[in-house]
């Protein structure tokens, strides 16, 4: 055999793994959209069902029933818009401020903000429960959303966007022309950074979207829950009602899916684009 | 026109801290305080029951329990091994596929890679309520899959279902499948970005060399993209040695037969909301941090004198 | 005389506060209540009968799930914000609450007398001052499937004559019909670690703060529990999971050790076909013991305490709301000028017409109080955990026990250690 062709045959093989790989990658959501369209007893019987079942609309009314799902869907959807916003601006302007300014502790403050990406977020779980009963914010969707703007990650990507893409020229350009700082900042640099910066609200609205740990921390009456934990309300220590719960986990994940599946090329080019040299 | 040295006007002087300002406001007051109350916190003994008047210094009482406990070691013990097994499946699959991916999928590429991505979009909640249906000891999909290599493993005709979630045994498997199946993608994406960022010239002399595709891969592409290796371990330490959201809804935050799925973060938040002791579960918090750094500065001592040259550049 | 206007009109107006204040007492507040099922129906049907009384004001009910109603519970008294008036605690987290001033002292006259006496002492603190009033509990019962016994050939007589009958009987139910004795061999544990007690003896700590995890009493419900798993006569379903459901179901298990307010589980919906095939029957061996009980108290901070210690009242003395309790949600009543009702004389149709509750009274009138200590729950836990490794990882049970007395006795200490003094 010829190098060539044995190339191609473990090309194959290889191509053929990584559709099967793909495949138990996505198996998981075909399960849940399975069920939750069936009935506790028949997610749990021997054999577990594989297609599509009769029960969706009796589990979404039973859902509807037991939570008040819209005011969670909602409330959840407001957190994540605001987070993603405030992310957004709040990195946008440290990255713009890492890249083309220059100011004392420069280095310092930058290696600062790296090691706050470092930290555990669990460390400060507890202090954090104090604080928002200090502030008075436990209960309140801005315990939630205006922590998640301070995102080093946030800051770190954009800083690395802009090194990359924007060279300092074009700043220095526009200061000479007599343009402040923010005039730049919002007629140059923000436009041009469009890029990164939607791929940077996307990440900050899917990871608010299905923030449990923190929300669990700060939300306590379920009236004002988010979906996850509104989710997690129907699990009782005693009599679980599967189907609904199922299907409630099958709503909470379709938004993103949905989302993921038009925006997923720009995503995945995006990542593969600020790439660590 | 770029070696003109920049003006220090009055508004320049302080335009950075304007830009600056909010994410250091914000991190000062939601990051870094509460890391330092948890230090204070860990000397402090406070029943949350008796409100805030039972706060009272212990000095490091809390410090010497925590020691003591069999039960943090074994959450130690659990979150290692979990963070390990994991950590070790997600990237020595994740690398040679990102590999594959970027040289032999051609336009298929962003599709496929899309589709490894999807897990880590996922809500843990959902994700680990669904698992606990595929999982079940009698009735989950994933013992009806495997029965038949269990057959044939054990030669028998009748052998036990494996009890995932219900043993001390199966449920550390399980979490680590349900973590590795969504962090895989994750990733895959980071180590493809970094393949890609490697110039074609050093395959083309790779070609001219005559060496095997698997030799390229090992000795060439993976040496190569070192600095993505060490971003994705961090990355994967740090987020393993606070698993939390996986155990705590598939043992519906008890730990598990023989406390086996109960992880350092799920120790903690149960010793301060279950049982009433927020200075040892600070204390515990600090020690998880501490574990954290050690083992980061262990990798970065021995690995990073590149990675901090290639980010520190500006 | 202008001056003593003057002196006369500025005392007026200082006292204006005071009779504000005044106005807004006699106005009625609402009751917070927080709650966990099946208490919250409970005191949602009450709260419905008492609406015409304007006195108490509208009462809020807010119900959580049973862990997370205890934590919220926890996480509100640490703030000092969101303190329900009224609040249920169920009798295994009841320890940890009645230390310290968490919980307010209640003062009800002749309580003692109204209320069947372990219970009324279960919520009486170190001082002997009261400060949970029981409102319902659950006296252990065994549930056991008649046509499986009848299919094996076992008499009740020896099912209950002592805990290692029911073992031997169930190996011969396993042998002769196939079906499982009970659902985890940790329920036979639960049970047998609770009878048996010397006076001055908690479940896990004595009143001397003694650990007693390694007397024979423990030593003894390891070792049965070991048996059971070993002659494979538990079907390992953890409980409240889908396979435990089913098991129950099917009938695949025929005896389960609970409280007496698992006969309306049953009913309800996880055997609801099973109508005539379960019976329940006291304690092997005459033993006896309670598995859980609610209790209601007024925390530390509520802010309309009065208005709440009357629904309690309300609740906890009306053998009319006792008994409906009992009837809608099998919450076994705490008021004695109940127990003489005609209730517990009708049979119940789905255990085969069997005088079911006086079972239960019999049973409930022979309880005894248990010393509570703040670290019972977690002690409960590490016990679970030991046998855990007795029955799943191949620890012997002297060992497992001696380890978990000492991590016990750690916990112990660092609870003392940590005490203001």
């Amino acid at each position: 055999m010829t190098p060539g062709h044995r190339k191609g045959y473990a090309q194959t093989v290889v191509g053929v793994i990584i559709a099967l790989g793909a495949l138990v990658m996505a198996m998981p959501f075909y399960f849940l959209a399975i069920f939750a369209t069936h009935s506790r007893t028949e997610i749990f019987s021997l054999p577990p069902p594989i297609w599509i079942g009769d029960q969706f609309w009796f589990n979404l009314t039973a859902l509807l029933q037991k939570l008040d799902y819209f005011s969670s869907a909602f409330l959840s959807f407001y957190v994540a818009v605001l987070s993603s916003v405030l992310t957004v601006f709040v990195s946008a302007m440290s990255g713009y401020a890492f890249v083309y300014l220059d100011f004392k502790f420069k280095r310092a403050l930058f290696v600062f903000v790296l090691s706050l990406m470092m930290l555990p977020p669990f460390l400060g779980m507890i202090p954090t429960f104090i604080i928002m009963d200090g502030l008075h914010w436990l209960d309140e969707p801005r315990a939630l959303y205006i922590p998640a703007a301070a995102s080093a990650f946030g800051v770190f990507l954009i800083r690395q966007y802009a090194i990359n893409s924007i060279s300092r020229d074009i700043i220095e350009a526009a200061r000479m022309d007599g343009a402040s700082e923010w005039q730049i900042f919002v007629g140059i640099f923000f436009p041009l950074m469009m890029p990164a910066l939607s791929i940077l609200g996307l990440i900050s609205f899917i990871a608010s979207w299905n923030n449990f740990s923190g929300a669990l921390v700060v939300l306590r009456s379920s009236s004002h829950f988010t979906i996850p934990l509104a989710l997690r309300s129907l699990l009782s220590p005693v009599n679980t009602e599967w189907g609904v719960i199922m299907v409630g986990s099958f709503l909470v994940t379709l938004p993103l899916v949905l989302i993921y599946a038009v925006f997923s090329k720009k995503i995945i080019s995006g990542l593969t684009a600020t790439s660590l040299k | 026109m770029n070696t003109q040295p920049q003006i220090l006007t009055a508004e320049n002087r302080a335009t950075h801290w304007v830009f600056l300002g909010p994410f250091l406001i914000l991190a000062l007051v939601f990051i870094v305080l509460p890391m330092l109350f948890s230090v204070v916190l860990s000397v402090m003994v406070w029943d949350p029951i008796d409100g805030f008047a039972g706060i009272h210094y212990v000095s490091l009482e809390n410090y010497r329990f925590m020691f003591q406990d069999k039960w943090f070691w074994v959450s130690l013990y659990n979150t290692i091994w979990l963070a390990l097994i994991s950590g070790l499946a997600q990237h020595s699959v994740a690398i040679p596929l990102a590999y594959a991916i970027c040289r032999w999928l051609g336009r298929y590429q962003q599709a496929v890679a899309g589709l490894f991505f999807l897990p880590y979009i996922t809500s843990t909640v959902a994700i680990s309520i669904l698992a606990t249906a595929l999982f079940s000891t009698d009735y989950g999909l994933i013992n009806q899959a495997i029965a038949p290599i269990l057959h044939v493993i054990s030669g028998t005709d009748s052998s036990q279902p494996i009890q995932w979630l219900d043993s001390p045994q199966g449920i550390k498997p399980a979490i680590a499948i349900i973590v590795f199946w969504r962090f895989v993608g994750f990733n895959t994406i980071l180590y493809m970005a970094a393949f890609q960022a490697i110039p074609k010239e050093i395959f083309e002399v790779s070609y001219v060399d005559g060496i095997g595709s698997f030799r390229r891969f090992l000795m060439v592409a993976v040496p190569m993209i070192f600095p993505a290796i060490l971003f994705g371990l961090t990355m994967s330490i740090i987020g393993g040695l606070q698993l939390f959201e996986e155990p705590f809804i598939l043992t519906n935050g008890k730990g598990g037969a023989s406390h086996a799925a109960m992880t350092v973060a799920m120790y903690m938040y149960r010793t301060a909301f279950e049982f009433n002791d927020i200075g040892t579960a600070s204390a515990m918090a600090w020690f998880n941090f501490l574990l954290i750094a050690i083992i980061l500065t262990l990798l970065y001592a021995i690995a990073g004198k590149r990675l901090i040259k290639n980010l520190g550049a500006t | 005389m202008a001056l003593t206007d003057r002196r006369l009109f500025i005392r007026a107006l200082a006292s204006l506060p005071l009779a504000a204040s005044c106005l807004a007492e006699s106005v009625p507040n609402r009751i917070e209540v927080a709650a966990f099922p099946a208490i919250d129906a409970v005191i949602k049907a009450a709260a419905q009968d008492l609406a015409p009384n304007a006195a108490l004001g509208p009462i809020v009910v807010t119900s959580r799930e049973f862990f997370d109603h205890h934590t919220a519970l926890v996480t509100a008294m640490a703030g000092g914000s969101h303190i329900p008036d009224l609040v249920a605690i169920e009798l295994s987290y009841l320890g940890r609450f009645m230390h310290g001033s968490a919980l307010q002292v209640l003062e009800v006259p002749q309580a003692n007398e109204r209320i069947i006496p372990f219970a009324f002492k279960q919520g009486l603190d170190a001082t002997g001052q009261l400060r949970a009033m029981p409102v319902d509990i659950a006296p252990a019962t065994l549930f056991y499937r008649q046509d499986a016994l009848l299919q094996a050939g076992i008499q009740e007589t020896r099912l209950i004559a002592s805990f290692d009958e029911l073992v031997e009987s169930g190996r011969i139910i396993k042998a002769r019909t196939g079906r499982f004795l009970l659902t985890h061999a940790r329920d036979l544990k639960d049970i047998l670690i609770r009878t048996g007690l010397s006076a001055g003896e908690g479940v896990f700590i004595s009143e001397s703060d003694d650990v007693l995890v390694e007397t024979p009493r423990f030593q003894k419900a390891f070792q049965l529990s070991l048996k059971v798993r070993q002659l494979e006569l538990d079907a390992r379903a953890k409980a409240w999971s889908s396979e435990w459901a089913e098991h129950l179901r099917r009938g695949s298990v025929v005896a389960h050790l609970m409280g007496s307010w698992f006969a309306g589980h049953l009913a309800n919906w996880l055997a609801p076909k099973s109508v005539g095939l379960w019976r329940c029957t006291a304690l092997p061996g005459g033993a006896s013991t309670v598995l859980g009980g609610t209790f209601l108290a007024i925390p530390r901070g509520a802010k309309n305490p009065r208005a709440a210690q009357r629904l309690l009242e309300e609740l906890t003395f009306s053998s009319q709301r006792q008994l409906r309790a009992f009837r809608d949600h099998q919450s076994f009543p705490v008021l004695l000028s109940a127990y003489s009702d005609p209730f517990f004389n009708q049979p119940i149709a789905y255990l085969g017409n069997q005088l079911a509750r006086k079972i239960w009274l019999d049973q409930t009138l022979k309880l005894q109080q248990l010393p509570l200590h703040p670290i019972d729950a977690i002690a409960s836990e590490i016990i679970d955990t030991a046998l855990d490794d007795v029955l799943m990882n191949g620890v012997a049970i002297p060992d497992a026990l001696r380890d978990a007395g000492a991590l016990i006795r750690t916990r112990m200490h660092h609870w003392k250690a940590t005490q203001r003094v």
